[in-house]
């Protein structure tokens, strides 16, 4: 089964200056993830390894979906460099065990699948602008920060939805909606940091710089928000 | 006054706060470890503030001031964005990030409300003891149940509550995600045992802003979506230049 998703990151790294390519390394990793479901009896999203297979999964999705944009025309840049990521993430989870254990019967519920498939939904959103705010400090072209800002607004919307449906898991499963960990306050933080972000944009184009380097700022608060609190601190609530 | 009034509501002041808090809610996540950090989640919040040696809690009588500030901002904001467009800008544009902001005051203030009156017990439990809710109503743990997988491994658990002493046939099951909610209490089963004998640990809290959290949310949901529509028209059409972005920079 590993080799399917070996293949997805082959893809993605050599073949994603096409946006057929990029598809067809998506449509492999979906196979993994859904052959993954079926050998585990259930939605893939525990552990190391899946999510970062998910992840990497919905950075190509959405670049896919952002790809057709006309801010972007034909650059093949983009495709490329989100295909690239899109690897790479997957490249890191095969550093993980695939975790066979069944699901623990606190996240068997609709609302522990919604919370995390709209993280990562965000997560790769994040991922995407970040990527655009470089092409915009690269190539100082305004198109593509309206088109992050798209992508951004989106993507924040996906996390706040993604909180919504924690705090309502949270309330079911522990009996508040809400819990002091890192992890909580590393997911306010991310909240707070696109919300930061958004309001931004009304100072207008003289901020465009800052606003561009803010948007990649926010890609590795991401990052830290998703593995470094998991990695590095003691959270109760990780993977 | 009209100095004061514009700081309140100016764009800077808005960026200034969400940055201020960013930075004191990292602080306290790398000082939240330690016996201080196992009892937050079990006090109100203010009562653990009360308690707790300035030095460790300082982070978070930042994060509650600052997002005391915050939460007055949005306020007088979305006050003064309604009293300066209303009847200029469409309803939708007008309303959409004032719904925005009304649930995000509403989840804070939710937050504040329970920082006051949350409350959790534990207790270990078997089959046949005689609990009582907080305002003294009396429940008894009818049973104890593990699943067991065919290997062996522990793989759910579940108890029986008998909810009035009057009808022992009233009866309902908790489990993991499923807990019994009465008269503003809820009951969950966290852990459970077969041996050497059948007991569990209960909890009962009592989260008195969670139906407001959840109104907010809810609030918060709509503006969103009706946010993104607008933008999804707009299509970059409306960011503003150098010149626009002035007129915009007080309220939002």
């Amino acid at each position: 089964m590993k080799s399917i998703l070996v293949s997805s990151i082959c893809i993605f790294i050599f073949g994603s200056f096409s946006r057929v390519l990029l598809f067809a390394g998506l449509a492999a990793e979906l196979a993994y993830l859904g052959m993954r479901g079926l050998s585990v009896g259930r939605l893939p999203l525990l552990g190391p390894h899946d999510t970062l297979v998910f992840f990497s999964a919905s950075i190509a999705l959405m670049a896919l979906a952002t790809s057709f944009s006309p801010a972007l025309g034909k650059r093949g840049w983009f495709t490329f460099v989100s295909g690239l990521a899109a690897g790479l993430f997957a490249l890191f989870a095969l550093m993980f065990p695939a975790s066979g254990m069944p699901l623990p019967q606190i996240l068997d519920t609709l609302w522990f699948e919604a919370h995390v498939v709209l993280a990562f939904f965000a997560y790769a959103l994040f991922a995407v602008g970040a990527l655009l705010c470089a092409g915009f400090i690269g190539g100082r072209d305004r198109a593509l920060l309206d088109l992050q800002f798209k992508a951004a607004l989106a993507g924040w919307s996906f996390f706040s939805a993604s909180m919504v449906s924690g705090g309502i898991w949270g309330y079911y499963a522990w009996g508040t909606y809400w819990l002091w960990t890192p992890k909580e306050l590393w997911t306010s933080i991310l909240w707070l940091f696109y919300a930061l972000f958004l309001h931004l944009r009304l100072k207008g184009a003289r901020w465009d710089a800052l606003s561009a380097w803010l948007g990649i700022a926010g890609f590795v608060v991401m990052l830290f928000t998703y593995l470094g609190v998991s990695m590095l601190m003691k959270s109760s609530h990780s993977f | 006054m009209k100095r004061l009034w514009n700081a309140l509501i100016s764009l800077e002041l808005g960026l200034w706060l969400l940055a201020l808090l960013c930075a004191a809610m990292a602080a306290g996540s790398f000082q939240l470890k330690g016996e201080y950090a196992a009892a937050i989640n079990f006090m109100p919040l203010f009562a653990w503030l009360a308690e707790v040696p300035a030095a460790h809690s300082w982070w978070l009588w930042l994060t509650v001031a600052l997002l005391a500030l915050l939460a007055v901002h949005t306020l007088l904001c979305s006050a003064e964005t309604l009293r300066l467009r209303r009847g200029r800008a469409g309803l939708m544009p007008l309303l959409a990030p004032q719904l925005v902001h009304a649930g995000f005051l509403l989840i804070v203030t939710a937050h504040l409300v329970s920082a006051l009156g949350a409350s959790v017990q534990q207790f270990e439990v078997s089959e046949g003891s005689l609990l009582r809710l907080p305002d003294g109503r009396p429940f008894a743990v009818a049973a104890i149940a593990a699943n067991v997988s065919p290997m062996g491994m522990p793989i759910g658990f579940s108890g029986e509550l008998a909810i009035d002493p009057r009808d022992p046939a009233q009866r309902v099951v908790i489990s993991p995600n499923h807990p019994w909610f009465s008269g503003g209490y809820g009951v969950y089963i966290k852990q459970a045992e077969m041996y050497p004998y059948p007991r569990a640990l209960l909890e009962i809290h009592r989260e008195p802003g969670a139906g407001m959290a959840l109104a907010g949310a809810i609030l918060f949901t709509i503006g969103n979506v009706m946010v993104l529509r607008l933008r999804s028209k707009r299509d970059g059409v409306a960011r503003p230049g150098v010149n626009e972005a002035e007129s915009e920079e007080t309220v939002t």
